[in-house]
Protein backbone atom coordinates (compact mmCIF):
# COMPACT_ATOMS: atom_id res chain seq x y z
CA UNK A 1 0.00 0.00 0.00
CA UNK A 2 1.29 3.37 -1.00
CA UNK A 3 0.99 6.88 1.23
CA UNK A 4 -0.16 9.78 -0.12
CA UNK A 5 2.35 11.77 -0.71
CA UNK A 6 1.38 14.64 1.28
CA UNK A 7 0.33 12.73 4.44
CA UNK A 8 3.32 14.06 6.69
CA UNK A 9 3.09 17.55 5.89
CA UNK A 10 -0.79 16.90 6.19
CA UNK A 11 -0.65 15.50 9.75
CA UNK A 12 2.24 18.04 10.59
CA UNK A 13 0.00 20.48 9.60
CA UNK A 14 -2.74 19.02 12.11
CA UNK A 15 -0.46 18.42 14.56
CA UNK A 16 0.52 21.90 14.62
CA UNK A 17 -2.71 23.75 14.36
CA UNK A 18 -4.02 22.66 17.79
CA UNK A 19 -0.37 23.81 19.20
CA UNK A 20 -1.41 27.47 17.51
CA UNK A 21 -3.82 28.15 19.60
CA UNK A 22 -1.75 27.64 22.57
CA UNK A 23 1.17 29.54 21.04
CA UNK A 24 -1.06 32.71 20.01
CA UNK A 25 -2.24 32.68 23.81
CA UNK A 26 0.81 32.49 25.21
CA UNK A 27 2.60 35.59 22.99
CA UNK A 28 -0.48 37.35 23.75
CA UNK A 29 0.29 37.28 27.75
CA UNK A 30 1.96 41.00 26.37
CA UNK A 31 -0.54 43.22 23.94
CA UNK A 32 0.31 43.09 20.42
CA UNK A 33 -0.87 43.56 16.84
CA UNK A 34 -2.02 40.64 14.20
CA UNK A 35 1.55 41.52 12.10
CA UNK A 36 3.81 41.73 15.26
CA UNK A 37 2.40 38.74 16.99
CA UNK A 38 3.07 37.16 13.18
CA UNK A 39 6.86 37.94 13.67
CA UNK A 40 7.14 37.04 17.19
CA UNK A 41 5.55 33.60 16.36
CA UNK A 42 7.77 33.03 13.36
CA UNK A 43 10.88 33.91 15.27
CA UNK A 44 9.77 31.10 18.06
CA UNK A 45 9.81 28.74 15.06
CA UNK A 46 5.89 28.85 14.92
CA UNK A 47 5.43 30.12 11.77
CA UNK A 48 1.64 31.33 10.64
CA UNK A 49 0.18 32.51 7.71
CA UNK A 50 -1.88 35.79 7.89
CA UNK A 51 -5.09 34.23 6.50
CA UNK A 52 -5.16 31.98 9.21
CA UNK A 53 -3.95 33.93 12.20
CA UNK A 54 -6.62 36.93 11.65
CA UNK A 55 -9.50 34.53 11.50
CA UNK A 56 -7.91 32.71 14.71
CA UNK A 57 -7.87 35.72 16.56
CA UNK A 58 -11.36 36.75 15.63
CA UNK A 59 -12.21 33.25 16.77
CA UNK A 60 -10.43 33.34 20.18
CA UNK A 61 -12.23 36.88 20.46
CA UNK A 62 -15.35 35.86 20.04
CA UNK A 63 -14.54 33.01 22.38
CA UNK A 64 -13.82 35.51 24.98
CA UNK A 65 -10.37 34.69 25.00
CA UNK A 66 -8.88 37.89 23.93
CA UNK A 67 -10.05 41.21 23.77
CA UNK A 68 -8.64 43.80 21.45
CA UNK A 69 -8.96 47.57 20.87
CA UNK A 70 -8.15 49.96 17.33
CA UNK A 71 -5.44 52.15 18.66
CA UNK A 72 -3.02 54.74 16.90
CA UNK A 73 0.51 53.54 16.93
CA UNK A 74 2.93 55.49 14.28
CA UNK A 75 0.39 57.90 12.75
CA UNK A 76 -1.51 54.46 11.87
CA UNK A 77 -4.41 52.53 13.51
CA UNK A 78 -3.83 49.24 14.55
CA UNK A 79 -5.63 46.53 16.11
CA UNK A 80 -4.22 45.39 19.65
CA UNK A 81 -5.34 42.16 20.98
CA UNK A 82 -4.17 40.64 24.40
CA UNK A 83 -5.32 37.79 26.79
CA UNK A 84 -8.83 38.61 28.58
CA UNK A 85 -9.27 37.64 32.49
CA UNK A 86 -10.86 34.33 30.90
CA UNK A 87 -8.31 34.02 28.70
CA UNK A 88 -5.49 33.72 31.00
CA UNK A 89 -7.14 31.34 33.39
CA UNK A 90 -7.88 29.55 29.97
CA UNK A 91 -4.28 29.43 28.94
CA UNK A 92 -3.11 27.66 31.93
CA UNK A 93 -5.41 25.05 31.77
CA UNK A 94 -4.26 24.21 28.54
CA UNK A 95 -0.70 24.42 29.02
CA UNK A 96 -1.07 22.33 31.74
CA UNK A 97 -2.47 19.78 29.63
CA UNK A 98 -0.37 20.37 26.75
CA UNK A 99 2.52 19.52 30.00
CA UNK A 100 0.81 16.58 30.59
CA UNK A 101 0.80 14.93 27.34
CA UNK A 102 3.75 15.72 26.75
CA UNK A 103 5.23 13.82 29.47
CA UNK A 104 2.90 10.89 28.82
CA UNK A 105 4.08 10.61 24.85
CA UNK A 106 7.83 10.84 26.34
CA UNK A 107 6.73 8.04 28.73
CA UNK A 108 5.54 5.78 25.89
CA UNK A 109 8.39 7.24 23.61
CA UNK A 110 11.13 5.93 26.06
CA UNK A 111 8.93 3.02 27.30
CA UNK B 1 -0.14 49.79 -3.61
CA UNK B 2 -3.42 49.68 -6.43
CA UNK B 3 -3.22 45.92 -6.14
CA UNK B 4 -3.18 45.87 -2.91
CA UNK B 5 -6.44 48.21 -3.28
CA UNK B 6 -8.13 45.62 -5.70
CA UNK B 7 -7.17 42.76 -3.15
CA UNK B 8 -9.05 44.61 -0.28
CA UNK B 9 -12.05 45.07 -2.72
CA UNK B 10 -12.18 41.33 -3.61
CA UNK B 11 -11.70 39.79 -0.12
CA UNK B 12 -14.38 42.65 1.20
CA UNK B 13 -17.52 41.65 -1.25
CA UNK B 14 -16.97 37.79 -0.03
CA UNK B 15 -16.82 38.81 4.05
CA UNK B 16 -20.20 38.84 6.02
CA UNK B 17 -21.43 42.16 5.43
CA UNK B 18 -21.34 43.43 9.07
CA UNK B 19 -17.31 43.13 9.59
CA UNK B 20 -16.21 43.69 6.11
CA UNK B 21 -15.08 47.05 7.27
CA UNK B 22 -13.44 45.80 10.04
CA UNK B 23 -11.40 42.82 8.79
CA UNK B 24 -10.62 44.72 5.45
CA UNK B 25 -8.70 47.43 7.88
CA UNK B 26 -7.34 44.69 9.98
CA UNK B 27 -5.87 42.79 6.60
CA UNK B 28 -5.07 46.09 4.88
CA UNK B 29 -2.65 47.78 7.70
CA UNK B 30 -1.06 43.94 8.10
CA UNK B 31 -0.18 43.81 4.27
CA UNK B 32 0.81 47.64 3.99
CA UNK B 33 3.11 46.72 7.49
CA UNK B 34 4.60 43.71 5.07
CA UNK B 35 5.04 45.74 2.30
CA UNK B 36 7.05 48.47 4.68
CA UNK B 37 8.82 45.69 6.09
CA UNK B 38 10.15 44.84 2.80
CA UNK B 39 10.94 48.06 1.26
CA UNK B 40 13.00 49.00 4.39
CA UNK B 41 14.59 45.86 3.71
CA UNK B 42 15.44 46.68 -0.07
CA UNK B 43 15.83 50.31 -0.01
CA UNK B 44 13.14 50.65 -2.56
CA UNK B 45 9.71 50.44 -3.33
CA UNK B 46 8.24 46.99 -3.92
CA UNK B 47 7.45 46.48 -7.85
CA UNK B 48 3.98 44.96 -8.82
CA UNK B 49 5.42 41.42 -9.36
CA UNK B 50 7.11 42.06 -5.36
CA UNK B 51 2.95 43.00 -4.30
CA UNK B 52 1.45 40.29 -6.12
CA UNK B 53 4.17 37.78 -4.36
CA UNK B 54 3.22 39.27 -0.85
CA UNK B 55 -1.03 38.83 -1.68
CA UNK B 56 -0.10 35.38 -2.92
CA UNK B 57 0.58 34.31 0.71
CA UNK B 58 -2.67 35.54 1.99
CA UNK B 59 -4.07 33.61 -0.86
CA UNK B 60 -7.41 33.76 -3.00
CA UNK B 61 -9.86 36.18 -2.25
CA UNK B 62 -12.25 33.39 -2.26
CA UNK B 63 -10.13 31.37 0.59
CA UNK B 64 -9.58 33.97 2.75
CA UNK B 65 -13.04 34.98 3.33
CA UNK B 66 -14.01 31.66 3.72
CA UNK B 67 -11.98 31.47 6.90
CA UNK B 68 -13.92 34.00 8.86
CA UNK B 69 -17.14 32.34 8.00
CA UNK B 70 -18.46 29.83 11.10
CA UNK B 71 -17.71 26.82 9.45
CA UNK B 72 -20.23 23.67 10.43
CA UNK B 73 -20.18 20.39 10.03
CA UNK B 74 -22.17 19.24 7.52
CA UNK B 75 -23.18 22.06 4.77
CA UNK B 76 -25.15 21.78 1.31
CA UNK B 77 -23.17 24.71 0.14
CA UNK B 78 -19.35 25.41 2.21
CA UNK B 79 -18.74 28.84 3.21
CA UNK B 80 -16.45 29.44 -0.01
CA UNK B 81 -19.38 28.77 -2.59
CA UNK B 82 -21.52 30.65 -0.23
CA UNK B 83 -21.31 34.31 -1.04
CA UNK B 84 -21.33 33.76 -4.57
CA UNK B 85 -24.63 31.55 -4.27
CA UNK B 86 -26.26 34.24 -2.00
CA UNK B 87 -25.01 36.83 -4.19
CA UNK B 88 -26.67 35.30 -7.47
CA UNK B 89 -29.78 34.46 -5.24
CA UNK B 90 -30.40 37.53 -3.90
CA UNK B 91 -29.86 39.39 -7.42
CA UNK B 92 -32.47 37.18 -8.72
CA UNK B 93 -35.21 37.37 -6.35
CA UNK B 94 -34.70 41.60 -6.79
CA UNK B 95 -35.06 41.21 -10.53
CA UNK B 96 -38.12 38.59 -10.21
CA UNK B 97 -39.79 41.04 -7.50
CA UNK B 98 -39.41 43.87 -9.69
CA UNK B 99 -40.81 42.45 -13.01
CA UNK B 100 -43.46 41.02 -10.80
CA UNK B 101 -44.45 44.02 -8.92
CA UNK B 102 -44.36 46.13 -12.73
CA UNK B 103 -46.72 43.44 -13.90
CA UNK B 104 -49.04 43.94 -11.04
CA UNK B 105 -48.69 47.74 -11.20
CA UNK B 106 -49.98 47.47 -14.67
CA UNK B 107 -52.47 44.97 -15.23
CA UNK B 108 -54.15 47.43 -11.77
CA UNK B 109 -53.62 50.78 -13.73
CA UNK B 110 -55.41 49.10 -17.23
CA UNK B 111 -58.52 48.27 -14.98
CA UNK B 112 -58.29 45.09 -13.52
CA UNK B 113 -59.41 43.72 -10.40
CA UNK B 114 -57.49 44.23 -7.25
CA UNK B 115 -57.21 40.39 -7.32
CA UNK B 116 -54.92 40.61 -9.96
CA UNK B 117 -52.18 42.11 -7.81
CA UNK B 118 -52.21 38.99 -5.11
CA UNK B 119 -52.34 36.60 -7.95
CA UNK B 120 -49.41 38.20 -9.60
CA UNK B 121 -47.89 37.76 -5.79
CA UNK B 122 -48.56 33.86 -6.49
CA UNK B 123 -46.98 33.37 -9.81
CA UNK B 124 -43.88 35.00 -8.16
CA UNK B 125 -43.53 32.33 -6.07
CA UNK B 126 -44.60 29.86 -8.16
CA UNK B 127 -41.78 31.44 -10.84
CA UNK B 128 -38.94 32.06 -8.49
CA UNK B 129 -39.08 28.74 -6.06
CA UNK B 130 -38.02 26.45 -8.54
CA UNK B 131 -35.68 29.19 -9.99
CA UNK B 132 -34.24 29.08 -5.99
CA UNK B 133 -34.21 25.51 -6.12
CA UNK B 134 -32.19 25.01 -9.50
CA UNK B 135 -30.08 27.40 -8.46
CA UNK B 136 -29.46 25.68 -5.18
CA UNK B 137 -28.66 22.39 -6.55
CA UNK B 138 -26.11 23.85 -9.00
CA UNK B 139 -24.51 25.18 -6.33
CA UNK B 140 -24.85 22.20 -4.13
CA UNK B 141 -23.38 20.12 -7.36
CA UNK B 142 -20.16 22.67 -7.49
CA UNK B 143 -19.66 22.59 -3.77
CA UNK B 144 -19.44 18.50 -4.11
CA UNK B 145 -17.45 18.57 -7.13
CA UNK B 146 -14.94 21.44 -5.31
CA UNK B 147 -14.66 19.15 -2.00
CA UNK B 148 -14.56 15.85 -4.35
CA UNK B 149 -11.64 16.96 -7.05
CA UNK B 150 -10.13 20.15 -4.36
CA UNK B 151 -10.68 22.30 -7.44
CA UNK B 152 -10.28 25.54 -4.83
CA UNK B 153 -6.41 24.45 -4.23
CA UNK B 154 -6.00 23.98 -8.12
CA UNK B 155 -7.78 27.35 -7.95
CA UNK B 156 -5.08 28.76 -5.09
CA UNK B 157 -2.52 27.17 -7.13
CA UNK B 158 -3.03 28.98 -10.66
CA UNK B 159 -4.06 32.35 -9.02
CA UNK B 160 -2.72 35.38 -9.99
CA UNK B 161 -3.12 38.77 -7.87
CA UNK B 162 -2.81 40.71 -11.08
CA UNK B 163 -5.84 38.97 -12.67
CA UNK B 164 -8.03 40.69 -10.38
CA UNK B 165 -10.78 43.21 -10.99
CA UNK B 166 -9.92 46.82 -11.35
CA UNK B 167 -11.12 49.16 -8.82
CA UNK B 168 -15.14 50.07 -8.29
CA UNK B 169 -16.08 53.29 -9.61
CA UNK B 170 -15.98 56.12 -6.78
CA UNK B 171 -19.04 56.53 -5.79
CA UNK B 172 -19.75 60.03 -6.59
CA UNK B 173 -21.13 61.34 -9.89
CA UNK B 174 -19.00 62.03 -12.54
CA UNK B 175 -18.95 65.96 -13.15
CA UNK B 176 -18.84 64.99 -17.41
CA UNK B 177 -22.30 63.14 -16.47
CA UNK B 178 -23.68 66.08 -14.92
CA UNK B 179 -22.04 68.74 -17.31
CA UNK B 180 -23.96 66.08 -20.39
CA UNK B 181 -27.29 66.25 -18.41
CA UNK B 182 -27.25 70.35 -18.54
CA UNK B 183 -26.55 70.66 -21.97
CA UNK B 184 -28.00 67.66 -23.14
CA UNK B 185 -31.88 68.43 -20.78
CA UNK B 186 -30.87 72.55 -22.15
CA UNK B 187 -31.00 71.68 -26.04
CA UNK B 188 -34.52 68.77 -24.64
CA UNK B 189 -36.18 71.36 -22.82
CA UNK B 190 -35.42 74.39 -25.55
CA UNK B 191 -36.96 72.22 -28.63
CA UNK B 192 -39.72 71.22 -26.50
CA UNK B 193 -40.57 74.80 -26.03
CA UNK B 194 -39.97 75.33 -29.59
CA UNK B 195 -42.07 72.61 -31.22
CA UNK B 196 -45.82 74.09 -30.47
CA UNK B 197 -44.52 77.33 -32.51
CA UNK B 198 -42.56 74.91 -34.91
CA UNK B 199 -43.68 71.94 -35.76
CA UNK B 200 -40.83 71.46 -38.16
CA UNK B 201 -38.66 70.60 -35.55
CA UNK B 202 -40.52 67.28 -35.01
CA UNK B 203 -42.08 66.50 -38.97
CA UNK B 204 -39.31 68.08 -40.51
CA UNK B 205 -40.19 68.65 -44.45
CA UNK B 206 -43.83 66.60 -43.57
CA UNK B 207 -44.81 69.69 -41.00
CA UNK B 208 -47.26 71.88 -43.65
CA UNK B 209 -48.93 68.48 -43.77
CA UNK B 210 -48.60 66.73 -40.21
CA UNK B 211 -49.98 67.69 -36.71
CA UNK B 212 -50.06 66.78 -33.62
CA UNK B 213 -53.14 65.79 -32.67
CA UNK B 214 -55.12 67.10 -29.46
CA UNK B 215 -54.10 64.05 -27.19
CA UNK B 216 -50.79 65.15 -26.87
CA UNK B 217 -52.01 68.82 -25.02
CA UNK B 218 -52.72 67.43 -22.12
CA UNK B 219 -49.10 65.30 -21.90
CA UNK B 220 -47.63 68.75 -22.90
CA UNK B 221 -47.07 70.05 -19.78
CA UNK B 222 -45.88 67.09 -17.50
CA UNK B 223 -43.31 66.26 -20.18
CA UNK B 224 -42.03 69.52 -19.91
CA UNK B 225 -41.96 69.49 -16.03
CA UNK B 226 -40.36 66.19 -16.52
CA UNK B 227 -37.72 67.47 -18.07
CA UNK B 228 -36.81 70.59 -16.67
CA UNK B 229 -36.92 68.41 -13.26
CA UNK B 230 -34.02 66.56 -15.39
CA UNK B 231 -32.24 69.41 -15.53
CA UNK B 232 -32.53 70.60 -11.69
CA UNK B 233 -31.26 66.94 -10.52
CA UNK B 234 -28.38 67.60 -12.89
CA UNK B 235 -27.29 70.98 -11.74
CA UNK B 236 -27.95 69.52 -8.03
CA UNK B 237 -25.32 66.74 -8.73
CA UNK B 238 -23.15 68.86 -10.44
CA UNK B 239 -22.95 71.24 -7.03
CA UNK B 240 -22.97 67.76 -5.06
CA UNK B 241 -21.50 64.85 -6.58
CA UNK B 242 -21.58 63.21 -3.24
CA UNK B 243 -25.16 63.10 -3.52
CA UNK B 244 -25.74 59.67 -5.16
CA UNK B 245 -29.00 58.75 -3.37
CA UNK B 246 -30.53 62.05 -4.58
CA UNK B 247 -29.54 60.93 -8.40
CA UNK B 248 -30.51 57.36 -8.05
CA UNK B 249 -34.17 58.43 -6.33
CA UNK B 250 -34.57 61.16 -8.78
CA UNK B 251 -34.19 58.52 -11.47
CA UNK B 252 -36.79 56.07 -9.84
CA UNK B 253 -39.65 58.57 -9.76
CA UNK B 254 -38.57 60.28 -13.44
CA UNK B 255 -38.87 56.26 -14.31
CA UNK B 256 -42.26 55.73 -13.01
CA UNK B 257 -43.94 59.08 -13.30
CA UNK B 258 -42.48 58.58 -17.66
CA UNK B 259 -44.66 55.32 -17.34
CA UNK B 260 -47.99 57.23 -15.94
CA UNK B 261 -47.34 59.52 -18.51
CA UNK B 262 -46.94 56.65 -21.33
CA UNK B 263 -49.87 54.55 -19.94
CA UNK B 264 -51.81 57.72 -20.27
CA UNK B 265 -51.16 58.31 -23.85
CA UNK B 266 -51.50 55.03 -24.91
CA UNK B 267 -54.86 54.49 -23.04
CA UNK B 268 -56.10 57.17 -25.99
CA UNK B 269 -55.91 54.75 -28.29
CA UNK B 270 -59.42 55.86 -30.18
CA UNK B 271 -57.40 58.82 -31.18
CA UNK B 272 -54.29 58.93 -33.77
CA UNK B 273 -50.98 60.59 -32.42
CA UNK B 274 -50.89 62.93 -35.47
CA UNK B 275 -53.56 64.04 -38.38
CA UNK B 276 -52.94 64.75 -41.93
CA UNK B 277 -53.65 68.45 -42.09
CA UNK B 278 -57.41 68.60 -44.29
CA UNK B 279 -56.36 71.08 -46.70
CA UNK B 280 -53.28 69.49 -49.29
CA UNK B 281 -55.25 69.52 -52.54
CA UNK B 282 -54.39 67.21 -54.77
CA UNK B 283 -51.59 64.89 -52.49
CA UNK B 284 -54.40 64.29 -49.63
CA UNK B 285 -54.37 60.70 -49.76
CA UNK B 286 -50.63 60.87 -49.56
CA UNK B 287 -50.18 62.83 -46.84
CA UNK B 288 -53.60 60.58 -44.83
CA UNK B 289 -50.77 57.99 -45.42
CA UNK B 290 -48.07 58.98 -44.12
CA UNK B 291 -49.87 60.54 -40.82
CA UNK B 292 -51.42 56.44 -40.70
CA UNK B 293 -47.37 55.17 -41.09
CA UNK B 294 -46.41 57.80 -38.51
CA UNK B 295 -49.24 56.98 -36.15
CA UNK B 296 -47.95 52.96 -36.80
CA UNK B 297 -43.74 54.51 -35.94
CA UNK B 298 -44.89 56.38 -33.19
CA UNK B 299 -46.85 53.35 -31.80
CA UNK B 300 -44.02 51.16 -32.29
CA UNK B 301 -41.70 53.82 -30.59
CA UNK B 302 -43.91 54.29 -27.36
CA UNK B 303 -44.41 50.81 -26.60
CA UNK B 304 -40.08 50.13 -26.88
CA UNK B 305 -40.11 53.08 -24.93
CA UNK B 306 -42.21 51.67 -22.33
CA UNK B 307 -40.34 48.26 -21.79
CA UNK B 308 -36.97 50.14 -21.67
CA UNK B 309 -38.41 52.37 -19.10
CA UNK B 310 -39.85 49.55 -17.18
CA UNK B 311 -36.08 48.03 -17.00
CA UNK B 312 -34.85 51.72 -16.17
CA UNK B 313 -37.93 51.22 -13.40
CA UNK B 314 -35.97 48.12 -11.83
CA UNK B 315 -32.55 49.02 -12.18
CA UNK B 316 -32.94 52.25 -10.49
CA UNK B 317 -35.04 50.63 -7.80
CA UNK B 318 -31.68 48.74 -7.56
CA UNK B 319 -29.47 51.55 -7.28
CA UNK B 320 -31.54 53.09 -4.66
CA UNK B 321 -31.35 50.17 -2.29
CA UNK B 322 -28.09 49.78 -3.15
CA UNK B 323 -27.27 53.45 -1.79
CA UNK B 324 -29.24 53.06 0.73
CA UNK B 325 -27.59 50.17 2.05
CA UNK B 326 -24.38 51.66 1.79
CA UNK B 327 -25.42 55.23 3.40
CA UNK B 328 -26.34 52.59 6.54
CA UNK B 329 -23.25 50.89 7.03
CA UNK B 330 -21.10 54.25 6.02
CA UNK B 331 -23.55 55.81 9.06
CA UNK B 332 -22.54 52.67 11.15
CA UNK B 333 -18.87 52.35 10.43
CA UNK B 334 -18.51 56.20 11.53
CA UNK B 335 -20.63 55.84 14.29
CA UNK B 336 -18.46 55.84 17.78
CA UNK B 337 -17.69 51.93 18.70
CA UNK B 338 -19.28 50.94 22.13
CA UNK B 339 -16.60 47.99 22.80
Amino acid sequence: MTIEPNLFENIRMELRRGSLVLAVLAQLRTEQYGYTLRKALAEHDMEIDEGTLYPLLRRLESQGLLVSEWREEDKRNKRFYHLSADGKHIFKQLLAEWKSIDSSLNGMVKG
Amino acid sequence: MELVQRYLQAVKFLLPRAQQDDIVKELSESIRSQIEDKEAELGRPLNEIEQAAILKQYGNPLIVASRYRQPSLQYLIGPVLFPLYWFVLKTLLWIALGVCLLNSVALLTSGEPLRQLFQGVLAFAHSALPAFGWITLLFAVLDFLEAKFRLLDLLNRRWDPRSLPALAKPTHVRRSESVFGLVGGTVYVVWLLAVPYYPYLIFGPAASALRLSPVWHQFYLPVVVLALAGLLQAGVNLARPDWTLFRAAFRFVNNVVGLIILHSVTKETTHPFVTAIADTGTSGPHYQLLAATVNVFIALTLAGFAIALSISLIFSAWQCLSELRRLVRDRAATAPRTS
